[in-house]
Formats: structure tokens, C-alpha cells, sequence
């Protein structure tokens, strides 16, 4: 078990980067829409990881039990349809954000769907390392299984959350142009970046 | 009454006029001299009476106009020259030479800079870059010379967009004066206005007629389209600044689709937009001038209204080419980020109510950003200068 854990953490912080690169251009323009205190930027944070934690979860048990489907999530068409779900739930954001009555807040669960949905499609493109230690660990419990991936998303989350501390409570709710206009521009990126992952899934959809 | 221009100002001239004309001359006399000593005695006298006319006259709107005009102009003919000279040949030509690596490909597979490009050069800052003209130009020379030559650009490039701040696209910028460029030649212009009115009535956005919420969404898209090029940069190790320019769909095209999508592109939004009324690509989309807004907020010429001496008759409002005045809340006027200091509002004011400041300096103002922008495009348009002269050579 002890090596499970280890292996899980390593990999995951040898994959850091790549999750870095991916998760804070998502993560930072919806904390600067939110226009969050640190709490609700922490929760925010929170159910973005634990839609990732759920994706990886999800990736691990279809490992242990039909590992011949995996090959399935690698696919164009299924790496496509997630970026194009990202790429819109990203447009709604920012609609929300921008037009929508009250902000994307994390009051309640039902507001935080988004970002536990955001962090649940970012991890659903399986990455090597994942299955790396899938493969070795599926072997021999599925309770292994678990305990790698989740190490391996402790270990891959340290530096997307270092990434993201300047973001945390940068903008707390109040009546401030200064706020309103970091918001607005949070918003608009969100929309825009949805914009390049729905064109992204697409150009992958069609080939 | 709106149109009623002000008195016309006596031109005034003092030590200091002379002196930066003297300074513009000696700087592109030794600058072009060293290429050619025939480009530099003609340049000299020419952006010499150039600053001093521009610094001394109450028109120095128009000197800048037809001084964008120039940079536009001799940005495009080389651009132009480029296609031409390659034409049908242009992918293979491309491929082998228009990508320069700026990092060991086996790092990350990417890292290009095309060389039209004088402004995204410093972003392969620490390695050395090679850059040959081609063949059917005399002129052959590689840039930079040196890892030293590079650097000194790179820092040149840095000290002219702290120092001019947003006055950089009013001033220099060859997209933008693309617009300006065509609105001033009448014909073109006739048919583009005509153009305008019956298609393009949607994007006249006025900030006084628009909703206010949709208004700052605009003015704060630029704003987004930065922040999500430097985050999709982090994502790609790519400069995706180049996406938004016209320069830098070059880099796009090794397969024939992407060469079409990426004229296609440069033909929306580097020739469509620009075209249409006021420079609306230049303050609402343009990731560049979203950057050089910010350091705006640190550069030493500002635009100020001075209102004790305003009576809010709109004419600023009217004139201003690139959306920078508002009405304030307490009444008045005000001036936001977008304004490129191009000194309209500034000579057409009737009431004088609206000044150029510099701060740090008590002495007049005009004749530093004149002297500064002059110097700027003398520096920064050198290899852009010297290859048009080489055509009109070969032409002769």
C-alpha cells in the first residue's frame, strides 16, 4: 500500500505541469468571475478538485472493471465531446456571470455544479501517467487502485493550487468598479476560452 | 456649433523645438547612415523638420496621422514585397525559412517568430535568432547580429512602450494606422463609407448611446482577449499573439487549409476591421493594446481635462477617434484607458480644456512625445525602412 501511495504521489507531482497548464486558465477566470472572498474561493478550488478527484475515480474503476474500455476514453471522439461540454459550460458561466441574475457564486451545491462539473470534464482525458498507474496497481485491488489515483491527484494538484493563490480572494464581493470590472473580464475570458474548447472538440470530432 | 473648431493658435518655437529637431536628425542620420549614406542624409533632414513642425504647430493630430501613415505604409510594402517576391513558391519558401526555432524543438516543438514581426522578437529573449532577407533583395543582413544586438532591442522595445504607453498605437502601431491610412484616401474611403453605413451600423458603438453594462463589456474585452492569450500561451508554448496579427498567420501555414484560413483571417481582421469607423479593432479587441493600456497607467504623458475650463459642449466626444472620452458621473468629461494620445481632443477644444501632461517635466509636453514617437519609429522601423529603400532601388 505504502507504494501505491508513493508511486500515485510522485507520478502525480512529475505531472504537475501539464495539469497546471490545463487547470488554471479554466480555474483563474472563474474565481476572477466569482468575484469571491477566500472562502468562496476555496470552495470554488474545492469542487473543482473534487470533479477531478470524481473523474479520476471514475477512470480507476472503469480500469479495474472493463479494462477494455478504457481504450474508449483516449478516443478523438470522446476527448472531443468533453472539450466541446467544457467549452460550453464555459459559455453559460459566462453569460451567467455576465448577465445572469446574481453572480456564480458557491452558496449552495447547486451553484457549485459548475465548477465540480469544469474539474470533473478537465481530468476526463486520461494522461499517460494516470494510466501508468492504473496499470500497475488494478493488478492487484481495486482498493490499490483507488489509493494510487487519489494520491496521484493529491500529488498533481499541489502546483495547479500554488498557481491559483493569487487568485483567492483577490476580489471580495463588494460595490467596487475596480471588482465589477476584474469580474467582467473573468467573465469574458471564460466565454472566450469556452469558445476555443468548443472549437478544439469540434476540430476533434470532425477529424 | 458642435463642429466650431478653435481659434488657430499662433506657432510657437522655442531652444528646446530646435534642439529636439536636431536631436530626431542626428539620431536617424547615424542610425541609416551606417546602412546607407544616402538613406541617412535624406532622412535626417526630414524627421528633423518633421518633429519640429509637428511640436511647434496646433495640428500635430494630422503630423501624426501622416507619421503612422508612413510607418503603415512602409510596414506594408515590405509585407507586400515578401509575397510577391515568393509567390507561388511561398509554403516551401515558408517552411524553410519563415520559422526561425527560438527554443530547442525537442523541447517543446514549437517556439516560431516570423520575421516581419518587429515587436514579438523579444519574446525569444536568451536565445540567439537568425533572420536572412530574402534573395531577390540586395540587402542581406541577419538579425540580430548577436545575442547583445538582440538584447539591446529587446530593451529599446521596452523603454518606447513604457515611455509612450497606449501612445504607442497612436503613434507607431502599422495595424492600426492601416484604418487611418485608408480612411484618408478618398476614394477607398468613399466606398468603404458607403460600405459602413448600409452593413456595419451595429458596430458603431457610441459610449453614450450603448447600455451601460454592454458598453464596459466592450471596452473590457480587450482585457479578456489578453488574459486568455497569455493563459493559452502557458497551455501551448506558443506566442499567441500572433493569432491576432496579420504578421503572424504566417507562422500558421504548413498545410495549404491553414495558409486559407489564415488569409482569411488577416483579410477579417487585419484589413475588415480596422477599416471600420474609428479604430474600434485597436480598443476593444487587440491584445496588444490591451498590455500597452496597462502600462499606460505608468507612462509619463497623460491626456487631462481641466474642468473648471469645460462647458461640455460634446465636441471631444465627437472628434475623439479611438472612444477615450466619456461623460463623467459628477459632470464633464473624462478620459479612460483607450485614449492613444493622438492629440485631437487636445487642438480642437475650444475652450483649451483639454491638456497634455507630462509628468516629472514642467516644459512643454508635445515636443517629448514627438521627439520620443519620432525616435521610437526611427529605432524600431529600421529593417522595415531599409527594405523598402533597397526595393526603390531596384526599381531604379
Amino acid at each position: 500500500m505504502i507504494e501505491a501511495i508513493l508511486a500515485g504521489f510522485l507520478l502525480g507531482v512529475a505531472n504537475s505541469l501539464r495539469c497546471t497548464s490545463i487547470c488554471l486558465p479554466i480555474l483563474s477566470v472563474q474565481l476572477l468571475a466569482s468575484k469571491g472572498g477566500v472562502n468562496r474561493s476555496l470552495l470554488i478550488v474545492g469542487l473543482f478538485s473534487l470533479g477531478r478527484l470524481v473523474s479520476y475515480l471514475g477512470v480507476a474503476t472503469i480500469f479495474c472493471f472493463a479494462a477494455s474500455y478504457v481504450g474508449v476514453l483516449t478516443t478523438p471522439y470522446v476527448r472531443g465531446l468533453s472539450s466541446v461540454l467544457l467549452g460550453l459550460i464555459m459559455i453559460y458561466y459566462c453569460y451567467r456571470s455576465l448577465f445572469g441574475v446574481g453572480h456564480m457564486s458557491c452558496r449552495g451545491f447547486s451553484e457549485g455544479r459548475f465548477p465540480l462539473a469544469l474539474g470533473y470534464l478537465t481530468s476526463f482525458s486520461v494522461c499517460l501517467p494516470l494510466l501508468s498507474v492504473l496499470s500497475v496497481y488494478s493488478a492487484s485491488s481495486i482498493y490499490s487502485a483507488y489509493v494510487a489515483v487519489g494520491m496521484f491527484w493529491v500529488g498533481s494538484s499541489i502546483l495547479p493550487l500554488v498557481a491559483v493563490l493569487p487568485f483567492l480572494g483577490l476580489f471580495k464581493l463588494k460595490n467596487g468598479s475596480f471588482v465589477e470590472r476584474f469580474a467582467s473580464i473573468g467573465g469574458l475570458a471564460s466565454g472566450l476560452l469556452g469558445l476555443i474548447f468548443v472549437f478544439s472538440g469540434l476540430q476533434m470530432l470532425v477529424g | 456649433m458642435l463642429r466650431k473648431r478653435a481659434a488657430v493658435a499662433k506657432p510657437k518655437f522655442g531652444v528646446d523645438h530646435l534642439v529636439a529637431a536636431t536631436f530626431v536628425a542626428a539620431v536617424a542620420f547615424c542610425l541609416y547612415s551606417s546602412q546607407h549614406l544616402l538613406l541617412g542624409a535624406v532622412l535626417a533632414p526630414i524627421c528633423g523638420i518633421f518633429t519640429f513642425l509637428a511640436s511647434t504647430r496646433s495640428n500635430a493630430y494630422r503630423m501624426r496621422s501622416a507619421f503612422v501613415a508612413a510607418l503603415t505604409i512602409v510596414t506594408w510594402m515590405t509585407f507586400a514585397a515578401f509575397l510577391i517576391q515568393l509567390g507561388g513558391y511561398l509554403e516551401l519558401w515558408l517552411s524553410r525559412h519563415m520559422r526561425i526555432s527560438l527554443v530547442p524543438s525537442a523541447l517543446t516543438g514549437s517556439g516560431y517568430v516570423s520575421i516581419l514581426c518587429p515587436f514579438l522578437i523579444p519574446a525569444s529573449v536568451g536565445n540567439q535568432i537568425y533572420v536572412s532577407y530574402p534573395i531577390y533583395v540586395k540587402f542581406y543582413a541577419e538579425f540580430p547580429l548577436s545575442l547583445r544586438t538582440f538584447l539591446l532591442v529587446f530593451a529599446f522595445f521596452m523603454v518606447f512602450a513604457l515611455l509612450l504607453g497606449k501612445g504607442w498605437c497612436g503613434w507607431l502601431c502599422p495595424f492600426g494606422g492601416l484604418g487611418e491610412v485608408a480612411r484618408q484616401a478618398k476614394g477607398f474611403g468613399r466606398v468603404y463609407n458607403t460600405l459602413k453605413h448600409r452593413f456595419m451600423r451595429l458596430t458603431t458603438i457610441r459610449a453614450y448611446v450603448t447600455p451601460a453594462k454592454i458598453t464596459q463589456l466592450v471596452f473590457d474585452l480587450k482585457y479578456a482577449i489578453l488574459f486568455v492569450t497569455i493563459l493559452l500561451s502557458l497551455i501551448f508554448a506558443v506566442q499567441w499573439l500572433c493569432v491576432f496579427c496579420w504578421a503572424g498567420v504566417l507562422s500558421w501555414v504548413s498545410p495549404p487549409l491553414n495558409l486559407s484560413i489564415a488569409i482569411a483571417i488577416a483579410l477579417i481582421f487585419f484589413i475588415g476591421l480596422p477599416l471600420i469607423s474609428k479604430r474600434k479593432w485597436c480598443h476593444f479587441i487587440c491584445p496588444l493594446g490591451a498590455a500597452l493600456s496597462l502600462l499606460d497607467k505608468v507612462a509619463p504623458f497623460k491626456i487631462v481635462v481641466k474642468k473648471e475650463s469645460c462647458t461640455d459642449c460634446g465636441l471631444c466626444l465627437t472628434l475623439c477617434p479611438t472612444f477615450a472620452i466619456q461623460r463623467a458621473a459628477e459632470g464633464g468629461v473624462r478620459i479612460i484607458d483607450t485614449c492613444d494620445k493622438c492629440l485631437v481632443c487636445v487642438e480642437k477644444c475650444p475652450q483649451h480644456a483639454i491638456d497634455l501632461k507630462m509628468y516629472g517635466l514642467q516644459t512643454e509636453p508635445k515636443v517629448h512625445l514627438v521627439t520620443l514617437s519620432v525616435v521610437s519609429g526611427l529605432v524600431l522601423f529600421y529593417w522595415f525602412v531599409v527594405v523598402v529603400c533597397e526595393l526603390v532601388l531596384i526599381l531604379i
